[in-house]
């Protein structure tokens, strides 16, 4: 036996004594029975299965996580949590979890220790703030509190202008035109509707609980559901009347509807005439569009049109079309922002701003900010941002608090911006065309990645940085607008699982000292907290220790006092015009439509499923599993047009496009478009440091090509025609 | 007495092979077990078995290949599956460490049931404890090396290190 001194792993002075003394502890059923007796404490957290941050209750035993439930006292989850959260649980003792910062070695990662990976990355900043400017500087996230404070701050700090959010592949559209007609972006009184009309939204598969809940309770309470969508969706399924429209033309619906609402006197005059500007130039551009200009168009027959506006309008003020999120014209057709405008003017013409029912303006509970003598703002940079939003000649209607990712890879392989900030966002998988948005973060000089997965897009990095799951980890007070606002935060629940891991508050004030502007991060994360809770008369410690608390918020009854230049509904948007865009909303075709004379041609349309959060909870086997059992991941296609191409249920199928070539199984079916084929918006990851998701499924993003909408430079995800064809066994 | 120690100090050398070995203990290795491959290679075959942040790799902690927990009232989805962190195991092993006041690494404290360290633990049992403790010990977290050499098979990994576990399998036989 060599006599080299090997590394003892557990440091010991371990002597037979101490060992009999501990002979219980050492037989693990006796382990078992004192484990057995502790309390479960309920600790008050927010679920991170979706943005929608729900409240939730942790119910935790001996450390360890136990079972979780809804937080009774916060607007969205009202006590309930989806699959997803029960999923998202599954993350805290996921062995997939980043363990450690990583650093780049030619193709390969290595570990690195935290110090010397903050230092290197403040170094490399430094040196593209020296060579470009922060102008070449870039953060992106998935915006919440915590980022968009942190983040953003450090931003500002270093006078880079560019901060992104995942928004222009999922709602850029309605954030553009809403505020355009509105000022604001409106949600919807579903629970008290008469009438509601969703063009694309689906809040039984694209769930917020509340949201979904506040569905169902209007159903339950006889309300008319009407579901537009080339496919029968899971709200369809409990709709009174599902509208199959040829997909990309929502817009020619809308405008055909407000013909019929203006032609017949249908819409509220007094609420018009007293709220809103432009409807003379609006009703000359409808005039055009009737009902039977949009037949052809719609696939929908004229009557049925005439009807829902009909319908619709008899129902006044207590009805909606709902304002949408991503589905049908969130950041997907080149008539995106279009059929948004229009959105808004329709629900104008219903006058049901405020009222019960319809479309509704809730303020969020007002927080606090930091003292200014004590930790004043960092001034706004001036310098213009690096991803087009916002700038004359590119796009300058496009929403600046959102950002333009797809573009900014665009700009990154120009060599215009040359280092990157990316935080618990993925684009490279989420945007389309994945060889375009890799090949923009390849090209930065630098891109850090804070996650707690090795994603598509941490591949890419030139650092990795872990941050605790959301169980373990404390962050920034939210505000949640409603009828009642929730000021609410996420907590840890249990203790570090993964001790070399820090959080995104940490890093960013870490990195902020070591480039001289720890100046703005001269506060703790619990002094930020008390700052943004003092307003509202709650410390700290009680938020802590309820997570979620509901307060009065403002509510104007009747006419909410907009944002607009006019403080009124805007029909007429001067900024529009003078961009170069319609002033009020008009036609446009959508971009690309399948070639009727090819029988293999079809548009390639997406959605959201209830059990799984774009492509971030593929890798929980728990919801994965739900996928498999059903086969859910398959291509959706018309019944009719599958047995013209002799292509049966299960089939594999090659599905081709412009970009590239993928196989995958077939679902064929009554309740799709026969244009159309319809792919599940969760699967395709390819990083093989997910190991149950990496290969699995499809993604529309591998066939959709880079493109932007001229409006608000959206990704146009549904702008894309494929071929589809058997592919033999 | 002797034969104890030398026993000891095999598992001790294993345990080391399977946490950020360094040449001198592959080079001990070696040595020990006869192995037919350089030191440098089995650095190598560590990297790629144990450590390829953007691969699967092979993951030698009791937790996954065990039932997260037995406890009846764990109302977790994941509280009967196999394949994840922080389960029974490593919760008994947490307690068991701290009233020996015996101290982990700071890369190996979110898995105690890490196979180097019950390794370790087995040889300080060989050392310093009674047969009636091994015994138990060994029945109740040794139990599943047949399982992760399975998963090693699996994931195809060097072959040095289906070797060095078949060999983790051998040190933890009932002993004669
Ligand atoms: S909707 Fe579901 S996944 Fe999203 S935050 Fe709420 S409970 Fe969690």
């Amino acid at each position: 036996m060599s006599s080299i001194t090997r590394r003892r792993f557990l440091k010991t002075g371990l002597t037979t004594a101490a060992l009999l003394a501990a002979a219980p502890v050492l037989d693990m059923r006796t382990w078992a029975a004192s484990q057995e007796q502790a309390r479960v404490e309920v600790v008050p957290t927010l679920c991170n299965g979706c943005s929608s941050h729900c409240g939730m209750l942790a119910h935790v035993k001996n450390g360890r996580l136990w079972k979780i439930t809804g937080h009774p006292d916060h607007g969205r989850s009202q006590g309930k949590l989806c699959a997803r959260a029960h999923g998202a649980a599954f993350w805290l003792y996921d062995p997939d979890r980043l363990a450690g910062p990583l650093k780049r070695e030619g193709d390969h990662f290595v570990p690195i220790d935290w110090e010397q990976a903050l230092d290197e990355i403040a170094a490399k900043l430094e040196a593209v703030l020296a060579a470009h400017g922060p102008g070449a500087v870039f953060f992106a996230h998935n915006p919440r509190a915590t980022g968009a404070f942190y983040g953003t701050r450090f931003m500002h700090a270093l006078g880079a202008p560019t901060t992104m959010t995942h928004n222009a592949s999922c709602n850029t559209s309605l954030i553009l035109a809403y505020q355009a007609v509105f000022g604001t972006t409106p949600g919807a009184d579903l629970a008290n509707s008469k009438y509601i009309m969703l063009i694309g939204r689906n809040p039984a598969e694209g769930i917020q609980t509340g949201y979904s809940a506040a569905l169902a309770r209007a159903i339950e309470k006889g309300a008319k559901l009407v579901v537009v969508d080339p496919r029968h969706n899971a709200s369809a399924a409990i709709a009174t009347e599902w509208v199959p429209i040829r997909p990309g033309t929502d817009l020619a619906l809308l405008l055909a509807m407000m013909n019929v609402m203006i032609a017949e006197n249908l819409y509220d005059a007094g609420f018009v005439a007293e709220h809103t500007v432009g409807f003379e130039e609006l009703a000359a551009a409808v005039r055009e569009y009737s009902p039977a200009w949009a037949a052809p168009i719609t696939d929908i027959p004229a009557t049925t049109i005439a009807r829902l506006a009909r319908e619709l309008a008899a129902a006044r003020p207590n009805c909606v079309v709902d304002p949408g999120w991503k589905g049908g014209f969130g950041a997907n057709y080149a008539n995106g922002t279009e059929t948004a405008r229009a959105v808004g003017a329709i629900n104008a013409l219903l006058g049901n701003l405020n009222k019960p029912g319809g479309l509704t303006f809730y303020g969020a509970p007002k927080l606090g900010k930091l003292p200014a003598d004590k930790a004043p703002d960092p001034p706004k940079p001036t310098l213009p941002r690096g991803d087009g939003a916002g700038i004359a000649g590119e796009f300058p209607l496009a929403p600046t608090a959102q950002g333009l990712p797809h573009v900014a890879a665009r700009k990154a392989r120009e060599g215009k911006l040359r280092a990157g900030i990316v935080r618990h966002h993925n684009p490279v998988r989420n945007f389309p065309d994945p060889e375009h948005m890799m090949a923009g973060m390849r090209a930065l000089d630098l891109l850090v990645v804070i996650d707690t997965h090795m994603t598509e897009t941490a591949r890419l990095a030139h650092y990795v940085l872990p941050e605790p799951s959301f169980l373990e980890r404390e962050e920034v007070v939210e505000a949640i607008p409603g009828r009642k606002g929730t000021v609410c935060m996420r907590t840890r629940v249990v203790p570090k699982l993964l001790e070399n891991t820090r959080t995104f508050d940490e890093i960013i004030v870490a990195l902020a000292r070591r480039m001289g502007v720890g100046e703005y991060f001269n506060f703790t994360l619990d002094e930020l907290n008390s700052a943004r809770l003092q307003p509202l008369g709650i410390t700290l410690e009680e938020l802590k220790a309820r997570g979620s608390i509901q307060v009065e918020t403002p509510v104007v009854e009747g006419m909410p006092k907009l944002k607009t230049p006019s403080g009124k509904v805007e029909f007429v948007s001067e900024r529009f015009a003078k961009a170069g865009f319609n002033a009020v909303p008009g036609w446009i075709p959508p971009r690309v439509m399948p070639e009727p004379a090819r029988p293999n041609s079809f548009r390639l349309i997406h959605g959201k499923q209830g059990y799984h959060s774009h492509t971030s909870t593929a890798n929980i086997p728990y919801l994965l599993q739900i996928t498999r059992d059903h086969n859910a991941e398959r291509l959706w296609m018309n019944a009719g047009r599958a047995a013209a191409l002799g292509i049966k249920d299960g089939d594999l199928v090659w599905v081709r496009s412009s970009l590239a070539s993928r196989q995958v199984r077939v679902k064929v079916t009554e309740r799709l478009h026969p244009e159309a084929v319809y792919i599940p918006s969760g699967y395709g990851n390819f990083s093989p440091g997910l190991t149950r998701a990496n290969g699995f499924g499809l993604s529309m993003n591998d066939l959709v090509p880079f493109q932007t909408e001229p409006m608000s430079g959206h990704a146009m995800m549904m702008e894309v025609v494929v071929e589809v064809e058997p592919a033999g066994a | 007495m002797r034969k104890a120690s030398q026993a000891a100090e095999r598992l001790y050398l294993l345990a080391n092979l399977l946490y950020e070995p360094d040449l001198a203990t592959c080079q001990a290795a070696v040595t020990e077990f006869g192995l037919a491959v350089a030191p440098e290679e089995i650095l190598r075959a560590y990297w790629q078995t144990f450590v390829n942040p953007v691969g699967p790799r092979l993951r030698p902690v009791e937790s996954l290949f065990k039932p997260w927990t037995t406890f009846a009232d764990c109302q977790l989805p994941l509280a009967r599956q196999k394949g994840w962190l922080g389960g029974d195991s490593a919760a008994h092993l947490r307690s068991l460490y701290a009233a020996l006041g015996l101290e982990v690494p700071p890369g190996l404290a979110h898995t105690p049931d890490h196979l180097a360290l019950e390794l370790t633990l087995l040889g300080l049992l060989l050392e310093h404890g009674t047969p009636e403790m091994r015994a138990t010990f060994r029945s109740q977290h040794l139990d599943w090396l047949p399982d992760l050499q399975a998963r090693a098979a699996e994931l195809d990994v060097p072959a040095v290190y289906q070797q060095v576990l078949e060999l983790c399998a051998r040190a933890v036989a009932p002993e004669e």
